[in-house]
């Protein structure tokens, strides 16, 4: 404390030290991004020698464009689904995973594996395990469930259900190692005074455990809201927006624009889902942050 | 401390530049990126070039397989971004409809091997040569039929869309998938497409440029519907595709047709030399879509090797063209792919299904109309889609039309193509 206090007196660093981070940020970073903006107000595209203004053209164009409607929807039922199955289970796992001490490390390394795996991995896996004559619907009729059997990935009415259980399976073990570290911070005072106040588990889960994880639920919901948004690695390996446009998400409709050569619509698209998520990532943060405690 | 580092990089960076000047000097070591997708990474072609490399040894060659879903966005991509690969394998219509090539490929028309060639209408654009073409004429395109189930269950080619549907019901009755779609590839979608379309307004003159240049609307044509409902008939209505045909890929339509599971597929004649690669057994031919009445064959694709202009290696990869332009290498080509070799001084026996279609089409004066990948100058790939959420289920055939028009127009504005301003 002392310490910290002497450095503060009159001892502050210019701020002119800011500038060569800020000169690197800003040349490879805010500029870019900036000059981005223009291009989605122009037509610029591989078959044009000269780039001229469009006006609103570009986002008129997406607005009315069917797949690109249709991948917003996409992109938002994605986001959510995954966000909630996300947090849902993560915080399951974590629960349960709190109290074992001996096992705990081994159990929570195997559910936190799938998330260090690349796409690509759990992508051929799961095309192989969902594929109409595949490992999950073969299980399923071997135990007589043949009703519930679906081309998980060529049903235009579940595919994108199908690729966000894939997500959720993945990164669940993520989301439980946030939670766990949150959990493990609550001081076991309060618990055990509550224990002698007479509270019962579900009291004390819903009063003291709830209100103290807030802020790791806050961190958790964000990152698994913005994961969502940004989409694009599950989609293209799994069902490559397909079948048909079926599964088309924001971000296969961009990286599609780009390929198609068509730059300035790519980049309209981009600057849509760029505020898109700031706008959703800070009102639910803000929101959120009210709802946080001090201890 | 840091004076050292200093003076050792700098060292370094002179040592790097002497050498590099050096080797220069003495002979220059070029690596040829060669890009293509994966189902024309044919068995000859790979140690065809590790041979090259061999005889060559300054020059590496590195082979750039692409899955054939992926192939055409990632070259988009790497062209977009300016990361040019050196000799780049394609479909020469395709490419013509997509780039500008004469800002973005080398004018062959001065290499040794351009006299030689049987045609080179399939590689020309504004006159001038652009390509090494693989074939000597266009691929056919039609059904890929297996013989043997259609003399089992006892039925004749069609001719008329009603003929075909009976067929089709036959085959059916006889517990065999009568058409194999194969919809995970969606190019295969697309040869539906470029088949059924140019058909379907054979008897229209001018059309296609009257298209091309907004003159009429594709939506505005009761053929293109029709043909693209029928799509739908044969598919969904009656129920004529194979079981999970959205999950079915080429190489397991070919399969399917090959050991009589399927009796026939949407193809060109490659897919005869690719079943015939691999079931030899199998007795396949080809016959003209029936979507109409006296239907006819199309035809238009010339898978080419082409050079990129921004290529580092443009004298190396011209050497490279000379050596797969010899006639070792364009006969292991014209094998490979069951077509008729590309230059004249090579000679094979023709396929048994391409002497077929010449005995009883072209010799009958039932030549090859253009597929739509040729007659239409915006590129195919957003109908194909649109066909495959029509055989999803979640568009009708009036819609997929209405959607290209919109895409077509989108498309043609954009680029600023003459007519559309």
């Amino acid at each position: 404390m002392q310490q910290k206090r002497k450095y503060n007196i009159g001892k502050t660093y210019s701020p002119l030290f800011v500038i060569p981070g800020f000169t690197v940020y800003a040349l490879f970073f805010l500029i870019p991004v900036f000059i981005g903006f223009y291009y989605a107000f122009t037509d610029w595209n591989m078959y044009l020698d000269e780039i001229s203004f469009a006006g609103l053209a570009n986002f008129r164009r997406m607005f009315t464009h069917r797949v690109t409607s249709l991948a917003i929807k996409n992109t938002l039922i994605f986001s959510m689904v995954t966000t909630i199955g996300k947090n849902f289970f993560g915080l399951l796992l974590a629960l349960a995973l709190v109290k074992t001490l001996r096992s705990g490390n081994i159990i929570r390394t195997i559910f936190f594996t799938p998330s260090i795996l690349s796409y690509i991995v759990i992508g051929v896996l799961f095309s192989s395990i969902l594929h109409p004559s595949g490992l999950l619907n073969d299980t399923l009729s071997l135990f007589g469930l043949s009703n519930f059997t679906r081309s998980w990935l060529a049903d235009k009415d579940i595919v994108m259900y199908t690729v966000s259980a894939v997500e959720i399976w993945q990164w669940t073990g993520f989301h439980m190692a946030i939670y766990l570290a949150g959990l493990l911070s609550i001081p076991k005072g309060l618990n055990e005074a509550c224990i002698i106040d007479g509270a019962n588990a579900a009291q004390r889960f819903i009063h003291v455990t709830i209100p103290l994880i807030v802020p790791t639920f806050n961190v958790n919901l964000v990152l698994s809201l913005i994961g969502g948004l940004k989409v694009f690695e599950q989609i293209y390996i799994l069902t490559n927006g397909g079948p048909g446009s079926a599964s088309q998400v924001i971000n296969t409709q961009i990286f599609e624009a780009f390929g198609n050569g068509e730059w300035g619509y790519g980049t309209a698209i981009n600057l849509v889902l760029f505020i898109f998520i700031t706008i959703i990532a800070l009102t639910v943060l803000n929101l959120l942050r009210r709802k946080e405690i001090e201890l | 401390m840091k004076k050292l580092i200093t003076l050792s990089i700098c060292l370094l960076l002179i040592a790097a530049y002497a050498y590099s000047n050096g080797t220069e000097e003495s002979e220059k070591k070029a690596t040829l990126q060669v890009i293509l997708n994966q189902t024309w990474n044919k068995p000859s072609f790979e140690p065809g070039l590790r041979e090259y490399e061999e005889a060559n040894p300054n020059i590496t060659i590195d082979l750039q397989v692409i899955p054939d879903e992926q192939f055409s966005s990632l070259l988009k991509t790497r062209i977009a971004t300016k990361q040019y690969p050196d000799v780049y394998l394609d479909n020469f219509g395709q490419i013509s409809q997509l780039y500008k090539v004469p800002e973005l490929l080398v004018d062959l028309g001065n290499e040794s091997w351009v006299n030689r060639l049987l045609s080179t209408d399939g590689v020309k654009v504004d006159g001038k040569i652009y390509g090494l073409p693989m074939n000597g004429t266009p691929s056919v395109q039609g059904f890929v039929y297996n013989k043997d189930v259609f003399e089992n269950v006892g039925v004749e080619v069609p001719t008329s869309y009603e003929e075909f549907v009976a067929v089709c019901e036959k085959i059916k009755a006889a517990g065999i998938a009568p058409i194999a779609v194969t919809a995970k590839d969606n190019w295969t979608i697309g040869m539906w497409i470029i088949e059924i379309m140019p058909q379907v307004v054979m008897e229209k003159a001018n059309i296609w440029t009257d298209l091309n240049t907004g003159a009429v609307r594709y939506n505005e044509i009761p053929e293109f519907a029709m043909a693209i409902s029928r799509m739908k008939e044969l598919v969904l209505d009656k129920g004529f595709a194979n079981k999970d045909f959205l999950s079915t890929t080429y190489d397991m339509g070919n399969t399917m047709v090959a050991k009589g599971e399927a009796a026939m597929v949407v193809q060109g004649d490659w897919a005869c030399a690719d079943i015939a690669k691999n079931f030899p057994d199998a007795n396949v031919g080809m016959f003209p879509f029936p979507i109409v009445s006296n239907p006819r064959f199309t035809s238009g694709f010339t898978p080419a090797f082409t050079i990129l202009k921004e290529s580092k290696n443009v004298s190396e990869a011209k050497a490279l063209l000379e050596f797969l332009a010899s006639p070792e290498q364009m006969k292991n080509i014209a094998n490979d792919w069951g077509y008729v070799p590309a230059v004249t001084d090579v000679q094979v026996v023709l396929n048994p299904w391409i002497q077929d279609v010449v005995d009883n089409y072209i010799s009958k004066g039932q030549s090859p109309i253009p597929e739509m990948g040729v007659t239409s100058i915006i590129s195919i790939g957003e109908l194909a889609k649109n066909a495959t959420n029509m055989l999803t289920g979640s568009m009708s055939s009036d819609e997929v039309m209405t959607e290209w028009q919109i895409y077509f127009e989108e498309q043609a504005t954009i680029r600023k193509l003459p007519g559309w301003n």
